[in-house]
């Protein structure tokens, strides 16, 4: 650590070593190595890509050459310069989760039942992998703590953020137990009966994948395989995860809103999510829903309770196992879930503080570190629809954060679920609506503030950069990762680094989770079930799966910047000190795994 | 379906229809937006990336005339040459995947939307968006 005196390094090691409850000799000798990229697995190294069919159109997974960093130029509109490898300097290292949606497969309040009306329309609400989701987290958690050390630099990372989506239907267990596989734990992905899975996947139907035997469903038309006792192995298992090694940080995405992202939710759905009995019918289901909306005794209650006797649809309910842990949750609920955390990895409320649960405010603002500060966005429409915009008072309060932070020196990093292709919905409630701010006024708003550099999103589930720049080669990079549900179920590390040259770059690298390319038939342990997963949802053909990958622009690249400020001011021994407090979480956070 | 199964949807349907008509939460019931400008961005990238393009500036891709169904991208290289790309979302068409025969309405992956790319004038790609993104990925599908 050539920027702290000898007297700092041991004084720093020293505190270090009593806040982390690490051996403090130990712990020396690991600040005292140099800083060297990691060798630890991401795309650098391999990818994963779509294989040849194996049955009808059914293809499995294969694994692929790693993908080398693209550097863009968009911004500045000047070829870097080559000497930049040698000199730049690693100042901030994340981890980005976006779009978890974890799943409660079984849970009544779910629209699996509207595939029957159509399934493009209804894309999303039941997918063939759903069973399988707490799979895919606990992996990818495991491949985010495999890099927590850059594979570029050898900095270790400061913290994660997730851009939202992390409760798929709006159901309290998927929220307990997204923060649960974060925060590290074991958990069984199951509700209603023990060990038996209830739901459309065993129901007649012909939307839906039955893997029990798919020969008369539309998937096994496609060429989806048998895999007997799959979902009843999946409700079983036990799913381990030792949660993130580094603090991490959350904002709401629309599905942790509205349910399905999208719709409002009714007395008839909180009852249904928590009842025993589940819709293996659309038109059953969206009875349910319109029944919720009215009041008793009302003309349109008269009329949809007339509808529902008259059709019969009463028949077309099933019995499943009551389960009250599946309530649906309300807004401060989210926020109150998220202050329960524990310390470790924390930080408690991951974003949101007591503040906001008095206040009601759903976005935050946070220090990384240093010389970063992070704006924690709700861009969710609380209304209707799923895509987002940015409301008046909250506008206001970013604008003059970032003014804030630009008169401190610090460089800001925007989160929001919705990204800019999204930020279009003007949904506004009946009475006392603000104004919404979009897509264009948003991006104007953002290049005000040259210390702005980067929007990180998700949403859409595709990996996606885009450039927000003038003219004078200013503006800031949008950074959006696929999710951990659609095909290529993959995240993002981000680091952002000072060339030394005037310039600074943030280098993206995508990260697959941690399960191998090819599943193993028969294989239902927790990695076997997240590579089966993959491979499902790589052949989800509702979805166009090998869209999501985006193109090598969106993927393994260096984004460069004109350094919004003299970054020089910005001592070594500052940099070293916020990366030394790092190394030390990480050195704990190792000392505790079991060997 | 038969007729008290059409009945019933047409009532959910016009239910749907009366209690939202009329606001601005009609508009914001659709899907996620951004598939066909998503799908050529990415389709663009790709050729110019296979094709070893010095990229400068990437080309981004827009709608022409705020006609949500046409789309121009425009970029250059670093040695000064515009990169130009348009691109046309057609119809889906319908196939039949049912065991029973229902027809199925085609899904986003088989979007038509045909793209042509230059880069100095010159064409180096001319053909669907979605048989770049396939072969990227494997093979058609």
């Amino acid at each position: 650590m050539a920027g702290l005196s000898r007297r700092a390094f041991l004084a720093a090691s020293t505190a270090l070593a009593a806040t982390f409850a690490v051996p403090r000799d130990a712990l020396a000798a690991v600040l005292a190595a140099p800083l060297k990229p990691a060798n630890v697995p991401t795309t650098l190294q391999q990818t994963i890509t779509i294989g040849a069919p194996t049955y009808q159109k059914y293809r499995t997974l294969v694994a692929g050459p790693g993908e080398a960093y693209l550097p863009r130029y968009d911004i500045t509109q000047k070829v870097a310069n080559a000497a930049r490898t040698q000199t730049r300097r690693s100042l901030l290292y994340l981890g980005h989760y976006t779009d978890i949606h974890m799943i409660d497969a079984q849970s009544p309040a779910r629209l699996d039942a509207m595939n029957g009306q159509s399934m493009s329309l209804w894309a999303g609400v039941i997918r063939p992998q759903d069973t399988l989701q707490m799979n895919i987290l606990a992996e990818m958690t495991r491949a985010m703590n495999a890099a927590t050390l850059s594979p570029l630099t050898g900095a270790p990372m400061a913290a994660a953020v997730n851009t939202g989506d992390s409760a798929d239907q709006h159901s309290t267990l998927e929220l307990d137990w997204y923060l649960g596989v974060l925060d590290g734990g074991s958990f069984t992905p199951n509700s209603g009966k023990a060990g038996e899975y209830e739901g459309v996947q065993v129901w007649e139907n012909t939307w839906a994948w039955h893997p029990e035997d798919p020969s008369n469903d539309d998937f096994g038309a496609y060429g989806f395989p048998a895999i007997p006792g799959l979902l009843n192995a999946a409700v079983s298992q036990t799913v381990t995860s030792p949660g993130l090694a580094v603090p991490w940080y959350a904002v709401f995405g629309n599905h942790d809103t509205l349910l399905n992202g999208f719709a409002p939710i009714d007395s008839g759905l909180r009852a249904l999510a928590t009842g025993d009995r589940k819709a293996d019918d659309w038109q059953a289901l969206g009875e349910v829903y319109l029944r919720g909306m009215g009041q008793d005794g009302s003309v349109f209650n008269r009329l949809t309770n007339d509808i529902w006797t008259q059709q019969g649809l009463d028949a077309r309910m099933r019995h499943v196992t009551a389960d009250g842990e599946r309530k649906l949750f309300e807004q401060l609920d989210f926020i109150s879930a998220h202050l329960n955390s524990p310390a470790t990895p924390g930080p408690v409320g991951h974003g949101f503080t007591q503040d906001n649960l008095t206040t009601g405010q759903t976005y935050w603002a946070a220090d990384l570190n240093s010389q970063f500060r992070v704006f924690g966005l709700d861009t969710c429409n609380q209304t209707a629809g799923a895509d987002g915009a940015v409301p008046e008072d909250q506008f206001n309060w970013l604008k003059a954060g970032l003014a804030q932070a630009q008169q401190e020196k610090k460089m800001a990093i925007v989160l929001s679920h919705h990204n800019s292709v999204t930020l279009e919905n003007a949904a506004e409630p009946v009475i006392g609506g603000q104004t919404l701010y979009h897509a264009d006024e948003f991006i104007s708003m953002l290049r005000e503030f040259p210390n702005m550099v980067a929007w990180v999103n998700g949403h859409t589930h595709i990996n996606t950069i885009r450039p927000h720049g003038d003219a004078q080669g200013r503006g800031f990079w949008e950074i959006t990762s696929a999710s951990c549900v659609d095909y290529p179920q993959q995240q993002q590390l981000l680091e952002f680094v000072d060339n030394r040259d005037g310039t600074m770059s943030i280098f993206v690298t995508v990260l697959d989770h941690a399960a191998p390319a090819k599943w193993s038939k028969n294989d239902f342990s927790q990695t076997g079930l997240a590579s089966l997963s993959r491979e499902l949802s790589a052949n989800d053909w509702i979805e166009n799966p090998p869209m999501r990958i985006g193109s090598p622009l969106d993927r393994n690249t260096e984004l460069l910047l004109n350094a919004p400020f003299d970054l020089s001011t910005i001592t070594d021994a500052q940099v070293e000190a916020d990366q030394a407090k790092s190394r030390a979480r990480i050195a704990s956070f190792d000392q505790r795994q079991p060997k | 379906m038969n007729a008290r199964r059409v009945i019933a949807a047409a009532a959910v349907v016009a239910g749907v229809a009366a209690v939202t008509a009329g606001c601005s939460q009609v508009d914001s019931l659709k899907q996620v937006s951004g598939v066909p400008i998503n799908t050529l961005q990415i389709a663009v990238g790709t050729v110019l990336v296979n094709n070893k393009v010095p990229i400068l500036v990437a080309p981004n891709c827009v709608e022409v005339n705020n006609d949500s169904t046409k789309f121009e991208c425009k970029g250059k290289t670093t040695t000064g040459q515009e990169i130009l790309a348009t691109g046309t979302a057609g119809a889906s068409n319908n196939f039949t995947l049912s065991p029973g025969g229902t027809p199925t309405p085609v899904p986003n992956g088989t979007l038509q939307l045909p793209m042509v790319v230059k880069v100095g004038g010159k064409v180096i790609y001319e053909g669907q968006a979605q048989a770049v993104i396939d072969s990227s990925q494997g093979g058609a599908k």
